[in-house]
């Protein structure tokens, strides 16, 4: 403040001595030295910037071969992908193929990558879309570990794992235990379990019930999809389900280091409402608000591990075993904890010992102490059952406190220095608050309509601060106009300082960006190109069919023509492919290049046949070249100056010649 | 935080008032049959026929209690039933059931259960002069029509955090109904959710978190309420149609402080309303949000604000007229930058008007033109507002407008301000 003031009386002298004197904002950035012709100043005019956007202008703008020091994974939203945004210069740096098909990529055309799609499928139905929501960074010892990313479906009840060596999907996982999913993925703190519960209650493992038996039949369940490191891989045979009470679990989190081995997860239809207004029923949202509170779910995964190690008390559905919900609440697996109003967010706090569930019908945030569930939990102080007869605890005693946040609060992220941010949808502003002393320090407005956040490491065991994401759902005036589907709204915020400020805009057109992640860059390690030749990135080995120059060849075979080629800058070996007519074709195609950014793309034309090769990696295609004709066949990436050169022909010859 | 002379006046004009608001004991029903303190009341009350009423006496009568069609369970105040400790006090659980003028001490304490003095579970339900202390949720209507909740006065517990205490009333899926003349302190909220068609007069609402909360519930009207001290004054969210008339709102403080909120609502009347002393007066988040819809907000005095009008994406389709704006920090703000060129200003009266009516016909001679450059510092520097209204921004702004290089934008247009505010502020 004192700044601009005295640039004001700088100013006001400046104006009595000559109205002529560039005289702006801006001034105070380059100096006086540059009042002649200041390009600042004369820029700042021109595009009528105050100073406060050259600063936002400054802590962002990143010149020409600089790296961001921060990565941020988004949800794609509907787009079934991942968006991967350098921080600050939000900057779009990879779209990830997670559960839809992505052309450029060439993911969904080669046989591993349309095998892992349709790994997906539900009952043999391919699954053209999806709707992801809640990308999670796998973690050791409560922080970013940099290696693995996981994220769900929740239209589908699908996760996937990506490996962030190279930001590729090598895994699609669906249970068939649930229908839809919205508390995943979340992870516990050694990336033991990716966690996946319910959304929307139904019958476990796809049986029927008519909706009138919503109480007796339908229920949720909370899936804990055993991760093994060394693998990469999510392996089902050590994974496990807890049956859960029909209460619609919303968003989930896992406890860390006073609170490790619980999660938490909570749930906003507790009433247990299901719509059906054709019967007079009030509709799902009304019913659903009829209470004054739901359950915050507390799940003592390691005991429940225990519990299924030990055998004999589980149930196998949809080939998942399953905890019953009447052994989970005898055995002290799950309790619940009263939360008020349609609660969103779920967070642990850093240190472990604070849980903060915000309802989005409320104007607090309430935090639960884990010290005070522990103990109620010990002493079994309980305020009743529920009607399923999981213990219930007394709200009262099982907070600390309440922060009056603002209408509307739903997810909160954290600082390093004490600091939480929450998001208030109602009021779309990001409030700033002490967790400590539980007392509200500021707010920022938003555009529009803020549903989560996600700080610089913010909900790990040490928060980085510098950057917050408000993830708007609705930008209304923001862009220039597009039609009445309009992008979502990213805005950066510097929350480096005292007052957070805000930074940058970025629409994002691409599905939903639901939920995003940021983790610091250095802690990935990121490789440049496939080592050794003919790798196939999601199995993570050397495909058996490799192909090494110089061994290139064309073989027919009982179950057809399979055909051993080499991409190298610019031609393909070999580049006439002979087949006939009804051949079924093996296409195994490596790229032999070992150079950074030496991608090639293969395409047959009037096949569908699309792949990309980046150096080093190998892929196979089969199809059925059931048409008689000449189709050229060329390479998809400007590669190299003959690019348009690197071409041949597939040269399908009619039957009966 | 400055405040006009003229709002301060107000407030004490307001308090005065306020303490006149009490309720007027219920008449004893005409062949009523007596019920002695320490009767089991449970087995009168199932016994009763329709059109029949029972009369407390003074002294305890224990919890709980249903109420069957028809019947009316009268007493005095010094008649008290008394919960037992769990779950809801009375439930009104037959058609036209009715409580009229006895004291209701308590209920059970879970939020889970939504615990509450009083159930208004069939339609025709009446609750009327009743006094309700120590129960966690005072009165709750739950799918029922044409119901009365009237002269009530409702405690709350006001040794407890806002967050928890309970809903002093709370309507959800209830139609066509009376909530008039309560008085409500130290609660939580009132409610109404799903409740179209609904009539809240003459209530008293102090010291609450959300005097009245409204989402979808299309066609209320709001009238001749007071409400004091709460967060929020009154909140209309997802809903159409509501009628704002002749409401006090005053001293809604703290940082989520307003005295009426509007999100993503439309068809909204605003009407001859007094906020005063709020943090921000008036708040309009995306509203009206369909195209088709119009705010209509006329005749207000807003006064003594941080900031009296707050706009959230966008001013358009909102008919700002005849309103009085008096000892704010900042009449108008824009949340996200921008201007409210787009709302219709007509007639209000601004009391940093700075022009003037040669032909004194009571409209200023040149428009209400404030320009944005000290809103914007201020929205950059917000403790720049301290200087408001001093020298320093006042030559600030000049210079804006005199040295085009500060290319300050107009944020409104009133083409007829009135000079004077004319409003019942003059009574």
């Amino acid at each position: 403040m004192r700044r601009i003031l005295s640039l004001t009386a700088r100013c006001v002298l400046a104006a009595a001595v000559s109205i002529a004197t560039a005289c702006s904002p801006g001034s105070e950035l380059t100096g006086p030295g540059a009042a002649g012709g200041s390009d600042v100043a004369s820029l700042m005019k021109q595009r009528n910037l105050s100073e406060a956007d050259v600063a936002a202008a400054l802590k962002t703008y990143t010149p020409t071969g600089v790296h961001d020091p921060y990565y941020t994974f988004a949800s794609g939203g509907h787009s079934g992908q991942v968006i991967v945004i350098g921080v600050p210069s939000m900057r779009i740096l990879k779209v990830i193929a997670v559960f839809t098909p992505e052309p450029w990529q060439g993911y969904g055309f080669d046989d591993a990558t349309d095998a892992l799609l349709h790994s997906g499928d539900s009952d043999g139905k391919a699954l053209r879309w999806a709707d992801t929501h809640h990308p999670a960074l796998s973690e050791m010892n409560g922080d970013y570990d940099g290696k693995y990313l996981f994220i769900n479906d929740k239209a589908n009840a699908r996760m996937a794992v990506i490996n962030l060596e190279d930001f590729v999907t090598t895994q699609i996982v669906r249970s068939g235990l649930i229908q839809s999913d919205h508390g995943g993925a979340f992870v516990t703190p050694n990336t033991d379990y990716v966690i996946e519960a319910t959304q929307y209650a139904a019958p476990l493992g796809g049986a029927y019930a008519d909706v009138s038996e919503y109480n007796e039949k339908y229920r949720g369940a909370i899936i804990l999809w055993k991760f093994d490191r060394e693998k990469g891989a999510i392996d089902r045979a050590r994974s496990f389900a807890i049956e859960l009470p029909p209460y619609a679990q919303d968003l989930a989190d896992a406890g860390k280091l006073a609170s490790d081995g619980y999660v938490f997860l909570n749930s906003f239809d507790t009433e247990r409402a299901y719509g059906d207004t054709a019967a007079g029923n009030p509709p799902l949202e009304s019913g659903a608000s009829q209470n004054d509170m739901d359950f915050l779910h507390v799940i003592d995964w390691k005991k429940a591990e225990q519990l299924v190690a030990a055998g004999g008390k589980t149930r196998t559905i949809a080939d998942m075993r399953v905890i019953p919900l009447e052994t989970a609440a005898a055995e002290g697996l799950l309790y619940l904890v009263p939360e008020p109003k349609s609660p969103h967010g779920v967070d642990v706090s850093p240190d472990g010992q604070d849980i903060v569930v915000s309802g989005k019908l409320d104007t607090h945030a309430t935090v639960y102490s884990t010290e005070k569930i522990k103990a109620l939990i010990a002493a079994k102080k309980f305020a009743g059952n529920d009607d399923y007869g999981v213990p219930i605890l007394p709200y009262e005693e099982a907070i600390r406190g309440q922060v009056e946040i603002g209408l509307g609060p739903l997810h909160t992220q954290f600082g390093p220095d004490g600091s939480a941010y929450t998001s208030v949808f109602l009021e779309s502003v990001v409030a700033k608050w002490n967790l400590k002393e539980l007392k509200l320090i500021s707010k920022l407005p938003v555009h529009y309509n803020i549903g989560h956040l996600t700080a610089a490491e913010g909900d790990t065991v040490s928060p980085d601060g510098g950057y917050l994401i408000a993830i708007n759902k609705w930008a209304i005036d923001r862009f220039a106009k597009v039609g009445p589907l309009l992008p979502q709204n990213l805005q950066l915020v510097d929350i480096s300082g005292q007052e957070m400020k805000l930074l940058y805009d970025m629409p994002i057109p691409i599905g939903e960006p639901h939920y995003a992640q940021t983790i610091k860059a250095d802690k990935l390690k990121i490789i440049d190109v496939y080592t050794p030749v003919g790798t196939d990135p999601v199995a993570r080995r050397v495909d058996p069919n490799a192909v090494a120059a110089g061994k290139e060849r064309i073989e027919r075979k009982d179950d057809g023509v399979h055909v051993w080629m080499t991409a190298v800058r610019s031609h393909f070996t070999p580049d006439i492919l002979r087949v006939k007519e009804g051949d079924t074709v093996h296409l195994h195609l490596t790229n032999t290049e070992q150079a950074y950014d030496a991608t090639h793309g293969f395409a047959v034309g009037s096949h569908d046949i699309n792949l990309s090769l980046e150096p080093g990696e190998h892929a196979n295609v089969t199809f059925k070249a059931d048409r008689a004709g000449v189709f050229p066949m060329y390479c998809t990436e400007f590669c190299s100056a003959l690019h348009l050169e690197m071409a041949g022909y597939l040269l399908v010859e009619p039957r009966g010649k | 935080m400055r405040v006009g002379a003229a709002a301060s006046g107000l407030v004490a004009a307001l308090a005065l008032a306020w303490s006149g608001a009490a309720a007027a004991a219920s008449a004893r029903p005409p062949g009523c049959r007596d019920v002695p303190a320490g009767v089991p009341l449970q087995a009168l009350l199932d016994a009763a026929a329709p059109g029949s009423a029972l009369c407390l006496a003074a002294g305890e009568h224990r919890g709980p209690l249903v109420v069957p069609a028809g019947v009316l369970l009268w007493g005095s105040r010094s008649a008290r039933v008394v919960s037992s400790g769990t779950g809801s006090t009375i439930r009104l659980s037959g058609a036209g059931a009715a409580l009229e003028g006895f004291t209701v001490d308590g209920s059970g304490a879970r939020f889970e259960h939504a615990d509450a003095a009083v159930r208004i579970e069939a339609d025709g339900g009446r609750v009327e002069g009743l006094r309700i202390e120590h129960a966690l949720f005072g009165i709750l209507a739950e799918r029922v029509k044409r119901v009365r909740i009237a002269r009530n006065e409702i405690s709350g517990n006001a040794a407890k955090a806002l967050g928890l205490r309970g809903d002093a009333i709370r309507l959800w899926e209830v139609r066509g109904s009376d909530v008039v003349g309560n008085r409500v302190e130290d609660a939580r909220d009132v409610v109404a959710w799903y409740a179209p068609g609904n009539r809240f007069a003459d209530n008293v609402i102090a010291r609450g978190r959300y005097g009245i909360h409204f989402m979808y519930s299309h066609d209320c009207h709001v009238e001749d309420n007071r409400f004091d001290a709460n967060v929020v004054g009154v909140f209309v969210m997802y809903s159409r149609g509501v009628v704002l008339e002749r409401n006090e709102i005053q001293r809604s403080a703290g940082a989520a402080g307003m005295g009426i909120g509007v999100k993503e609502a439309g068809a909204i009347t605003i009407r001859d309303n007094r906020l005063v002393n709020n943090t921000v007066g008036l708040y309009l988040d995306t509203s009206p949000l369909d195209r088709r819809d119009h705010n209509w907000i006329d005749g207000n005095l807003l006064a003594g604000h941080d900031r009296a009008i707050v706009f959230l994406g966008g001013a358009a389709r909102n008919h700002i007229r005849a309103n009085t704006l008096r000892g704010n920090t900042l009449q108008v703000a824009l949340e996200g930058g921008g201007d409210a060129l787009a709302a219709e200003w007509r007639g209000n009266s601004f009391d940093d008007y700075r022009g003037y009516d040669l032909d004194g016909d009571g409209v200023g001679d040149l428009p209400y033109e404030p320009r944005s450059l000290a809103a914007e510092w201020t929205q950059h520097a917000p403790a720049l507002a301290l200087f408001r209204g001093t020298p320093a921004l006042a030559l600030v702004e000049w210079l804006g407008a005199a040295v085009p290089l500060f290319r300050p934008t107009t944020l409104l247009i009133d083409p007829s301000p009135r000079m004077r505010s004319e409003t019942r502020l003059a009574d």
